[in-house]
């Protein structure tokens, strides 16, 4: 046990966390220079292309120190993104300590504070490592004053590298054996072992990935979930060594993973407790909860006919990912479909991504939404997520949304730019410090819909993508909520409805109307789009009939082409959506829908 | 607006079994800017293509029984000197023809010359079509013209004066920059040589082309559709008030009871009935009562046709197919022995009954209500059609009005 060192990586986005951990990866020798893949524990080809970590993996270095001493160094891979914060917390938590990365040509940026703080609240060593040094913007005192400044730690502290040119690598896990206390625990306790993720292999079912805090497991022994009681046989427990390793038993202070015939990752719950049956824990490791959905969208195959291939896919896609909610749903204008819940907007991109890619689907996606509270006049209290289920407006007592405590990091100049974003979006608590020399932090209470309303996108639009953001949970509060409606010729289009503030409801009518008057193509009448609350409208635009529309010649090739014209609408007037007597194309859904895109 | 066209509907008959014949003469003097029908500037090679135009004839014709319509095209036929010229009808005319064929050859003004017009009538041609275009200098030197109004007034007047000549007139508009007042003007002037058809095409430039650039580049700017509605529709009523009738959206045929000849004549006094509300007159047919071009007829009826010449179109029974476009290409397969086809269709139930329904709004007759699906869909597209306008029931038939030939394009939509 004096010889494990469980630790993570921390970092702002696009600090360096990944190539760090490969140039560890690499100088364990886990694996052979010439098969060596750049970012090797980011294997989901979205996660390489955007450069974020979205499933977090573990492995187990081997490194031999300065004086010979052999250590089994544990890197618990984290995601990188709000939206997981809970996963980097029970991350956090089985760790003894974290490097936290700064990148020297970036400095502290609002992610990394976000992460320190979650790193402080599990009382973990923090070593500060200033990576990217190799770049010519690179500007280390500046980086180490900020570390003091803003992190409140001691900057002497600090390692210097450039992950990308592997230089400071050794000197880092050094400092990991040196400075990050080794676990404690008992291996002749009952077991408590904390799972921090979930995979899942076809042949084999959940493997569960943990850090086994008292006591020890081995194959053949019944362990039991404590959050819902299931117990289950174990079949192989193990370490990672990139590829799975198995061993005897895993036992306290180490971290790696059991296999127990679990047949899906939603038996499993991330920050749960293992323990033996035969000799159960008298208590859960603290800080299990939950996690609970927070952005709501409606998922619908393009062509109506795919809903069973749809269904499947989804299946299929929650094996491996206990977080995405869904249940069916359906829409006159779109057919049948399924409400899905999100952990936040990277979720949904990645889950629909995913179901794209990996599965083949086509979908389209219904404008995300929150999870809003009414207290109706009879005195019940209803959470609505979904615009159909929105209460009768007359029957509603008090409604209110959840809200965000949000910090941007800026540069001064943008100031003025980001305040009016944050106003424009009814911020309240409003305050701004300066961290640094031209350098701003921002703080305000957002409504969630607010931010997942195009928010990320305004935000590097004004600052010219140097802003960066993070928020955390801050309770529901009061809100003027209604409901807004979307006409065509006077139909509703019950997909295109959502729950908005009133003080947002013109200026978002306005826009959908603007923006359905692009994408549905004229017609041979005359197509009026509106806006509605309730009965009234509150904005409209018109697509002009066409007045005339006819080819001048129509002699012998000119048939077969008209011909071949005819087959291709009438292809694609199979993919349109029929509401009353206007044909509305997918793409006028989709593009007001992907407005949101965090 | 509604306006019901003054067209013969009710129970038009099938125009009998006989195909069409079309020839397309790929020479040209010079190439129009807006134009893309396949042709070369130069006569180097007409011998080569007139033997092989025989080989061809000879080659396919046979499977078309008899031909009722002949129509020589292109090009510029009239581009083809004497010899030529014999040589190209006498091939044609030993076809198996009826015994009162249309046959037709395209013209340019400068070529109407009494020698040229007096060859075509020996050599069997009944029928002209003018490739008038304009009247107004300016606009025939933008489109490239090789004639003056001056020529075309000229070549108008040796037609009418000598021979009995079936005169058809193409014209354009919504040319750039061409407003009303010149448009009535052009017609205006046309109809005092009271042609026995009138064709009004809107200026098509196609992408390709010399003008297809201008218009890219913002050098040329075509009117928009406010406009060019505002001209069909001039044309449209024009022509119908003085005689003539809208039988297809670009194409005009007179009343054959009225008098040909002489300066404005004017057709006056009420419209004659529609044929379905006085039972006991016959329907008209088409070709008796109307100087329509019979051969298009077979076009938009669909029915069979035979194209002879490099990117000529052929039509029979379920198959389409079309020629090699060059002239080398086109000689060389006939030297070697084989059709100069470049490419064919064969058609389902289900092509058949879009190509239908894409022609339906383009002429007068439009389209029997048991070639449309029989449910509520369909009735429901056929109530909103009527009620705009676009549309209107005779007997078991629906027939477009005008609106209806301005949105040709846009009904079949709603039957899809």
């Amino acid at each position: 046990m004096t010889s494990i060192r469980n630790f993570s990586i921390i970092a702002h986005i696009d600090h360096g966390k990944s190539t760090l951990a490969d140039r560890l990866i690499q100088y364990a020798g886990l694996v052979d220079d010439r098969q060596f893949r750049d970012q090797i524990l980011d294997t989901m080809d979205i996660e390489r292309e955007r450069g974020i970590t979205i499933k977090s993996q573990t492995v187990a270095l081997p490194y031999t120190d300065s004086r010979g001493e052999s250590f089994a160094l544990n890197l618990i891979d984290t995601p990188g993104h709000v939206d997981f914060s809970y996963e980097v917390s029970r991350a956090l938590a089985s760790c003894e300590g974290v490097l936290l990365l700064v990148d020297a040509s970036q400095g502290v940026e609002a992610q990394t504070v976000a992460n320190l703080y979650a790193a402080l609240e599990h009382d973990l060593t923090i070593i500060p490592v200033i990576n990217k040094i190799d770049l010519p913007s690179a500007d280390i005192e500046r980086a180490k004053e900020e570390i003091q400044r803003e992190l409140g730690i001691d900057p002497e502290s600090a390692l210097l590298c450039s992950a990308k040119q592997g230089t400071g690598v050794q000197g880092i896990l050094e400092a990991i054996t040196a400075r990050i206390p080794p676990p404690g625990g008992n291996r002749d306790a009952p077991l408590a072992a904390l799972i921090f993720d979930a995979t899942y292999d076809p042949f084999r079912g959940a493997i569960v990935i943990c850090r086994v805090f008292e006591g020890r497991v081995r194959v053949g022994e019944t362990i039991r979930l404590m959050s819902h009681g299931g117990t289950y046989r174990v079949e192989e427990v193990g370490v990672f060594h990139l590829k799975r390793d198995p061993l005897e038993e895993l036992s306290a202070g180490q971290v790696g993973y059991i296999i127990a015939g679990i047949k899906t990752v939603s038996d499993t719950r991330i920050g749960d407790t293992i323990t033996l049956e035969a000799n159960p824990a008298p208590a859960p490791l603290s800080g299990f909860k939950e996690v609970k959905p927070v952005v709501f969208s409606s998922l619908y195959p393009i062509d109506s006919d795919d809903f069973l291939s749809l269904a499947e896919a989804l299946e299929k896609y929650k094996l491996n990912d206990a977080s995405l909610i869904y249940q069916r749903d359906s829409s006159a204008a779109l057919g049948q479909g399924f409400r899905c819940g999100f952990l936040g907007l990277l979720h949904l991109d990645i889950v629909q991504e995913r179901l794209e890619r990996e599965f083949n689907q086509s979908i389209l996606m219904t404008l995300p939404s929150v999870r809003y509270r009414f207290v109706l006049k009879d005195g019940t209290a209803v959470t609505v997520d979904n615009p159909q289920y929105y209460p009768d407006p007359a029957k509603i007592q008090t409604s209110e949304e959840p809200f965000v405590k949000v910090g941007i990091m800026l540069p001064e100049r943008h100031m003025g730019a980001v305040m009016s974003l944050c106003l424009d979006r009814r911020a309240e608590n409003l305050e701004h410090r300066y961290p640094a020399p031209g350098r701003i932090e921002i703080t305000c209470d957002l409504p969630l819909a607010e931010v997942i309303y195009e928010f990320h996108d305004k935000l590097k639009s004004v600052t010219q993508g140097y802003g960066s953001y993070d928020y955390t949970w801050a309770g529901y509060r009061p809100g003027d909520l209604v409901k807004l409606d979307i006409l065509v010729n006077g139909e509703r289009v019950d997909a295109l409805s959502l729950m908005v503030h009133r003080a947002r409801s013109r200026s978002r009518a306005l826009e959908i109307c603007e923006h359905l008057k692009e994408e549905i193509p004229r017609q041979m009448f005359k197509i009026a789009i509106q806006g509605a609350l309730g009965g009234n409208i509150i904005a409209r635009s018109t697509i002009p009939a066409f007045r005339k529309d006819v080819t001048a010649k129509c002699y012998g090739g000119d048939i077969s082409r008209k011909r071949k014209l005819l087959e291709k609408q009438k292809k694609g007037k199979k993919r349109m959506k029929r509401v009353g007597s206007v044909d509305i194309p997918q793409s006028a859904f989709v593009n007001v829908f992907r407005s949101n895109k965090d | 607006m509604n306006e019901q066209l003054t067209a013969p509907i009710g129970e038009v008959p099938r125009p009998g079994p006989e195909a069409g014949l079309y020839v397309h003469v790929p020479f040209c003097r010079s190439k129009c800017p807006y134009c893309d029908f396949f042709s070369v500037p130069s006569a180097a090679l007409v011998p080569d293509w007139i033997r092989a135009l025989e080989k061809e004839a000879r080659m396919v014709a046979s499977g078309f029984g008899l031909f009722d319509t002949l129509y020589l095209g292109g090009g510029t036929p009239t581009v083809l000197e004497d010899g030529p010229l014999r040589r190209v009808m006498d091939c044609l005319c030993r076809l198996p023809l009826t015994a009162t064929p249309e046959i037709t050859v395209e013209a340019n003004p400068n070529d109407a010359t009494p020698a040229r017009l007096k060859l075509l009538a020996e050599l069997g041609a009944n029928r002209l079509s003018l490739g008038v275009q304009s009247l107004q200098d300016a606009e025939l030197r933008l489109l490239g013209r090789t004639h003056t109004a001056g020529d075309a007034l000229r070549a108008m007047a040796a037609i009418r004066s000598g021979g009995h000549w079936n005169l058809g007139v193409d014209l354009l508009f919504a040319l750039p920059g061409q407003t009303e007042r010149e448009w009535v003007e052009t017609l205006t002037a046309v109809l005092e040589f009271a042609p026995e058809h009138v064709s009004c095409y809107q200026l098509t430039v196609k992408e390709d082309t010399p003008m297809g650039e201008a218009v890219k580049s913002g050098r040329l700017v075509l009117p928009g559709e406010e406009v060019q509605r505002g001209l069909l529709c001039t044309a449209s009523r024009f022509l119908e008030a003085h005689g003539y009738v809208h039988y297809e959206v670009s194409n005009y045929a007179r009343r054959t009871d009225l008098a040909r000849r002489g300066p404005t004549r004017r057709h006056a006094g009420p419209e004659p009935p529609i044929a379905c509300e006085s039972p006991g007159r016959e329907p008209p047919v088409f070709d008796r009562d109307f100087a329509v071009c019979r051969h298009n007829l077979k076009y938009w009826d669909r029915s069979p046709y035979l194209g002879l010449g490099p990117s000529a179109h052929s039509f029979l029974g379920k198959r389409r197919w079309w020629n090699l476009r060059t002239v080398r290409g086109y000689c060389q397969a006939l030297d070697a022995g084989e059709p100069p086809v470049e490419g064919e269709e064969l058609l389902t139930p289900e092509q058949e009954h879009l190509e239908k329904l894409g022609l339906a709004w383009r002429t007068a007759a439009g389209i029997p209500r048991h070639e449309l699906a029989d449910n509520p869909a369909t009735e429901a597209a056929l109530a909103r059609l009527v009620s705009r306008g676009c549309v209107r029931r005779v007997g078991n038939r629906y027939v477009p009005t005008l609106e209806g030939y301005l949105l040709a394009d846009q009904i079949p939509l709603l039957f899809l």
